[in-house]
């Protein structure tokens, strides 16, 4: 067993690390060791450096909590209560992750803005959204998925019959979640906290829309260096420090989890309530907290995608128009765009499925391999990506094996390794649902491995591979560095058209292909989420 | 016939060392308490887990090597495992979709099986639907399903309640009489034990303590430690027991205590032993008492009634009383 | 005009020019690529025959219109098939012309902006042509007497107002600093966006930086500097700085905002304005001159050093100057054509002309950009 760990160790290391030594070493290489530390020294003498590191920290801390507070009450639902449109929530609320960041900022403007429309319906002149408030806001839409997704996950693995035990005893709801939920899904929350901090930590988008010069995150910082000065060291000194904080956080994450593990009990039940048997109170309460997280997420993202409706002043379809002729003027839609719309969508939903279905093999042949164990040093390999910004990786990848290999299978490959820490931790919680005996009684039955996995594991795993299987695909849709960086602009995607859109000054049309994404991105997931009916729905 | 050669299985804090066989049609049941390695040990024949070193054979086949989708074994589950995403006739059919078998044949099969284990007209029934017996008769009926070469049950009666038990045990033993397929059973109840095995093997921290058909086993037990596993026993110093019944020791070097089993011990008022009843429970069709003798307390069994209090005198018959390996050390 | 400046593509250009320039081994950086061994060519006459093909780098927007009047001109007029290759933004343009230019792939680079000329003249990467139609351009914006690149468009960078927010528009630096316009001016972060960078240099160059080497242009207004006007730059922005809204990293996140109605000003093209007035035709924008001034930029075309096509490439810098290929340039690039008798579009001509057109020298920039813009930080923090 042992030399299959270090095996899928070996392999992982294989993919993640050259890139990332050949982005961050190369300013050494360059100037020479000596010169290099100096410039490391320089850049770390700087007040403007550790102000920067300062305010990543604290933006990070702040979005996360708030992340987590927001999706807490929803993972409970989720996991626990069969509420009308359960399986809806659980997907829609990824489409903010989806949009292009650009996009979620203006809308958060164009709702919380000073001519947004909340300052109109108050009549006020509020500009908190030009404050470390306003990047706070954009990073809790952007995060609230992925903190649900996760702690739901936790949620789900507590076995109901813990429940019953504490009704039994004559247990009070607040005494249970206190006593009972809140130390088993602790360790979840704690990963999800660590997560949207990494996501928050290296944000760039959001901190330079809101931030100005005043909230500047390392990110920044880095890109300040290239952009300025072209100097590679001092950037890569920057990528450094962010590296090390970032790996800080990924140990931490290990520590807690490692701390906080507990085998999985045999047997385990997991029952959720039907909306029909809770009392009133908790249905309203349910109903509320998703009306206001609906509004929360999705107000801003409709005030924006009227905009495509009312170009200019009055209403009117000509955005949408201009994408159906492909003009806008005398200059062709698609000719900026440098791609015909059905190449967009197939690039989009092509480069996003194959991604999802490459990451959630891994991740299964992963999970499958250390399933019901533990191994600590492996668990903290698989989560290293993490640490690593997505722009070091994927240069690091375009560098090293542009041309030797095809760029959609280096775009497939970054896109699956970045995600892979997010998609192994759910489809481990998956797969280690799965009693081993049941592979057991397939082998005794004569079945062959690959039997085995298509009649017994695929079936009775469909729910939670397929909600893995949204979430890589989601992953893969709101990645766009890989696909500039690697793709060199051929690979065209949704938000790289709305971005060349938008440098054509057409926003009304990029917002016009932003309603076909956002249609098109809901109508995948529900498409994905329909294919987990079976075994799945009818028990869970 | 299947057979483990010199079976070794070491881990950190246990060690596993098993050497038996079973012919064709024969019952051989692993016999022993939670952590004996009987389960251990069906797993390493069913090929779940590696031994460490010796031989499985399979009709004289060397199958050590071979993973267990390809040692044709039908393995029943403590829980039954039934697949919660197929249907009864889907679980039964499993084995036999893997072996390519046609839909009719399928079908076939299927229902001939729920007709051997008593549930016809199951085929559609979600597995949620049935009861604790019923899976367990699905479970074997699955198990039997692809002809395994052997039958591999691990606790099976364990989750049925006690009523239903003798049905399923009887039930059990007239389907592998039928087919004749060597079969081995695992468990910790001596009464399905006795009840079912053409031989037992009693298990203790991963080695065999004593074998032998269950009436070797319950009449003349090897050792201290399955004599009291199979039944009620009274195991008292030799000496003293030859003793008070006032015979020589024939054989001063033989082992140090004796066996007799507590409805053997013959209850009168006359005899060797003065005895008095200090405790009594009435069973319908047999008495048991304790009564308190110059030999400490003996338990016996007969269908005579006597008050509490009363003075009687016991008597052990000789053939009936089994020389024993003490087993104290083993702790 | 290059406008596609997101973040993350930029980035990745940037680190990807020099991450190649280092991978490449020591040594071989622009710096000290003149100390190097000359890679030679044949002579310029040796490689002017005629032969059937030209390749072109230009970057990712390059309009189609551009594009397919260049391949028609050649595929008419010489029978030359034409392979335009567009190489994501101007910074990958510059790294695959650097990475080549011992063994060039491509004959000429349009569209590579004139900041970049000190670098390209020393790592030796163009060679000259003197086109006969060059004396039509426009005198100032000759920026290269050598003649290895001539100019192909130019622009404007100053500020944009929204005339629904704004009924009469700032005209002067010093209307601009009115309490009025409080919070109402979206500005760009010079440190992360091409723009924003401009339109400090514009500043710079308009009030100087406290130096004696840059004084400010200010002092060469008609009236003369104004006695209240800033000392330097610093001092502008400082006096500015409540007037400003935010600071976005690029112009894309500051012109969402400004479009969205956050706020009436915001910095942008001088022609931005004339792209609503065609495009959309609106006449709600209108571009700010503050004392009829604004920052010139201009895109250059050039042939590559050791050209194999080095005829074609010549008929290429004619065509690109000629007034057919001249007329295509305000539509499609939404910037002016270089030869100042072209008549422009009727969208193009509704706004104030620019009076002043004001530039820094590329060499005292690169020299002294990230003192500025240190110090424009400390300040606007």
């Amino acid at each position: 067993m042992g030399r299959r760990h270090a095996l899928i160790a070996l392999a992982f290391l294989a993919l993640l690390v050259p890139p990332v030594v050949a982005v961050l070493g190369a300013g050494a290489l360059e100037r020479g060791l000596l010169q290099w530390v100096e410039d490391l020294l320089q850049v770390f003498s700087r007040g403007a450096t550790w102000r920067s590191a300062r305010f990543s920290l604290v933006q990070a801390a702040v979005s996360a909590i708030l992340s987590v507070a927001l999706a807490l009450p929803g993972a409970y639902y989720l996991a626990n209560l069969r509420f009308p449109g359960r399986r809806m929530a659980e997907s829609l609320t990824l489409l903010p992750f989806v949009m292009p960041s650009l996009i979620v900022i203006l809308a958060v403007i164009s709702f919380y803005g000073r001519a947004g429309v909340l300052n109109q319906l108050l009549g006020t002149d509020l500009r908190l959204v030009y404050s470390a408030a306003g990047i706070i806001l954009a990073h809790v839409i952007f995060n609230y998925a992925v903190a649900l997704r996760i702690i739901a996950g936790g949620w789900r693995q507590i076995d109901t019959r813990l429940r019953e035990v504490s009704l039994s005893l004559g247990e009070s709801g607040g005494s249970r979640l206190l006593h009972l939920h809140a130390p088993l899904i602790l360790p979840s929350i704690l990963t999800a906290l660590a997560i949207v901090f990494l996501y928050c930590f290296v944000s760039f988008g959001v901190v330079l829309v809101f931030g100005g010069v005043q909230f500047a995150t390392l990110e920044v910082r880095i890109y300040q260096e290239m952009f300025t000065s072209l100097n590679l060291s001092g950037a890569g000194a920057l990528a450094l420090l962010q590296l090390a904080m970032c790996g800080a956080v990924v140990i931490l994450i290990q520590l807690i989890s490692e701390t906080h593990r507990r085998e999985s009990v045999a047997g385990r039940r997991t029952t959720v309530r039907h909306w029909a048997s809770v009392r009133p109170r908790v249905r309203l309460a349910c109903t509320a907290y998703w009306a206001v997280v609906g509004l929360f997420l999705f107000a801003p993202l409709g005030s924006i995608v009227l905009r495509a409706f009312r170009p200019g002043a009055g209403w009117s379809l000509r955005a949408f128009q201009a994408l159906w002729t492909g003009r806008i003027g005398d200059r062709e839609v698609y000719e900026i765009i440098r791609a015909s719309f059905t190449e967009i969508l197939l690039t989009s939903l092509g480069v996003a499925l194959l991604a999802a279905v490459l990451t959630v093999s891994a991740a299964l042949a992963a999970a499958r391999a250390l399933r019901g164990r533990t191994v600590p040093w492996l668990d903290t390999i698989m989560r290293m990506p993490l640490a690593v910004s997505s722009v070091t990786f994927s240069l690091g990848m375009r560098l090293l094996w542009l041309g030797r290999f095809p760029a959609l299978t280096l775009i497939l490959l970054t896109q699956a390794v970045m995600a892979f820490p997010l998609v192994f931790g759910s489809v481990r919680q998956t797969v280690d649902a799965l009693p081993r005996r049941y592979l057991e009684a397939a082998r005794s039955l004569g079945a062959p491995p690959l039997f085995r996995i298509r009649t017994v594991e695929l079936p009775v795993l469909r729910r939670g591979l397929v909600n893995a299987f949204t979430f890589a695909f989601a992953l893969s849709l709101a990645d766009f560095t890989a696909i500039l960086t690697i793709g060199r602009g051929e690979v065209v995607t949704f938000p790289v058209a709305m971005y060349r859109l938008i440098g054509f000054q057409s926003f009304d049309v990029a917002l016009a292909l932003g309603v076909w994404y956002i249609a098109l991105v809901a109508l995948a997931f529900i498409v994905i989420d329909s294919t987990a009916t079976g075994y799945g729905r009818r028990s869970s | 016939m299947i057979g483990m050669e010199q079976i070794v299985r070491r881990y950190p804090d246990f060690h596993l060392e098993v050497d038996f066989a079973v012919q064709k049609g024969e019952i051989v049941t692993l016999l022993g308490h939670s952590g004996s390695g009987k389960t251990t040990t069906l797993r390493i024949l069913a090929g779940f887990e590696k031994s460490d070193t010796g031989r499985i054979l399979l009709d004289g086949e060397d199958v050590t090597a071979l993973p267990a989708q390809k040692r044709g074994l039908g393995y029943v589950f403590q829980d039954y495992t039934l697949f919660p995403h197929l249907d009864v006739g889907e679980n039964i059919a499993y084995g036999l979709r893997v072996k390519k078998v046609s839909r009719p044949e399928q079908g076939r099969r299927v229902r001939e099986l729920l007709e051997l284990v008593g549930l016809e007209g199951f085929e559609n029934r979600p597995i949620e639907t049935l009861s604790g017996g019923e899976q367990q008769r699905v479970a074997v009926a699955r198990a039997l399903a692809p002809g395994p070469r052997a039958l591999l049950l691990d606790e099976p009666f364990s989750a049925i309640d006690t009523e239903r038990r003798e049905s399923l045990r009887r039930h059990l033993l007239r389907v592998q009489r039928e087919l004749r397929i060597p079969t081995v059973f695992v468990t910790h109840s001596r009464t399905e034990a006795l009840f079912l095995s053409d031989r037992i093997l009693i298990l203790r921290e991963g080695a065999v303590e004593d074998a032998g058909t269950p009436q070797q086993l319950y009449e003349h037990p090897r050792t201290e430690y399955a004599a009291r596993f199979l039944g009620a026993a009274n195991i008292l110093p030799r000496e003293e027991v030859l003793r008070v019944l006032g015979d020589d020791p024939d054989n001063p070097a033989g082992p140090a205590l004796l066996m007799i089993r507590p409805e053997r011990v013959r209850v009168s008022r006359t005899g060797p032993i003065p005895a008095r009843i200090t405790d009594r429970a009435y069973y319908g069709a047999w008495h048991e008492y304790t009564l308190d003798t110059p030999l400490g307390p003996i338990l016996a069994v007969t269908g005579t009634h006597y008050e509490p209090g009363a003075a009687l005198s016991l008597d052990f018959p000789r053939e009936h009383l089994v020389p024993l390996v003490s087993t104290a050390h083993y702790g | 005009m290059f406008r596609y400046d997101h973040f993350r593509v930029t980035t990745v250009t940037l680190f990807t020019i020099a991450a190649a320039l280092f991978m490449s081994g020591p040594g071989n950086s622009p710096a000290s690529a003149a100390g190097r061994e000359e890679s030679t060519f044949a002579p310029i006459e040796e490689r002017r025959g005629e032969t059937d093909s030209l390749v072109i780098y230009g970057y990712d927007s390059l309009p189609g219109t551009l594009r397919r009047a260049i391949v028609a001109h050649f595929e008419e007029e010489y029978g030359v098939t034409v392979d335009l290759q567009r190489l994501g933004d101007t910074g990958a343009v510059y790294t695959q012309l650097f990475l080549e230019r011992d063994d060039p792939g491509a004959d000429v680079v349009i569209g590579l902006d004139s900041t970049f000329l000190p670098r390209l003249r020393a790592d030796r990467i163009l060679e000259p042509y003197e086109p006969s139609e060059i004396s039509l351009a426009r005198e100032e914006l000759l920026v290269d007497p050598q003649f290895l690149a001539v100019p192909f468009d130019f622009g404007y960078i100053t500020l944009n107002y929204d005339r629904e927010e704004l009924a009469s528009p700032p005209g002067t630096w010093n209307d601009l600093l009115d309490p009025s316009l409080e919070n109402s001016i979206i500005m760009l972060n010079p440190g992360t966006s091409s723009p924003g960078r401009n339109f400090l240099l514009f500043t710079i160059a308009e009030f100087g930086d406290g130096t004696d080497r840059l004084p400010g242009r200010m002092a060469t207004l008609p009236g003369g500097r104004p006695a209240d006007a800033p000392r330097d730059y610093l001092e502008f922005w400082r006096r500015l700085r409540p007037n400003v809204l935010t600071v976005t990293g690029g112009w894309s996140d500051g012109y969402g905002l400004y479009t969205q109605g956050e706020a009436p000003i915001v910095v942008s093209y001088e022609t931005s304005p004339a792209f609503h007035r065609h495009y959309e035709e609106t006449d709600r924008y209108g571009a700010i001159l503050p004392d009829g001034g604004a920052y010139l930029q201009i895109e250059i075309a050039g042939i590559v050093r050791g050209a194999e096509n080095r005829l074609n490439a010549e008929r290429l810098i004619d065509y690109i100057l000629s007034r057919e290929f001249q007329e295509l340039i305000a539509l499609s690039q939404i910037m002016y054509p270089v030869h100042p008798d072209v008549e422009l579009p009727e969208a193009f001509k509704s706004g104030p002309t620019v009076e002043r057109a004001l530039m820094l020298d590329n060499d005292l920039i690169a020299e002294n950009f990230s003192r500025w813009l240190e110090a424009w930080e400390d300040v606007m923090r």
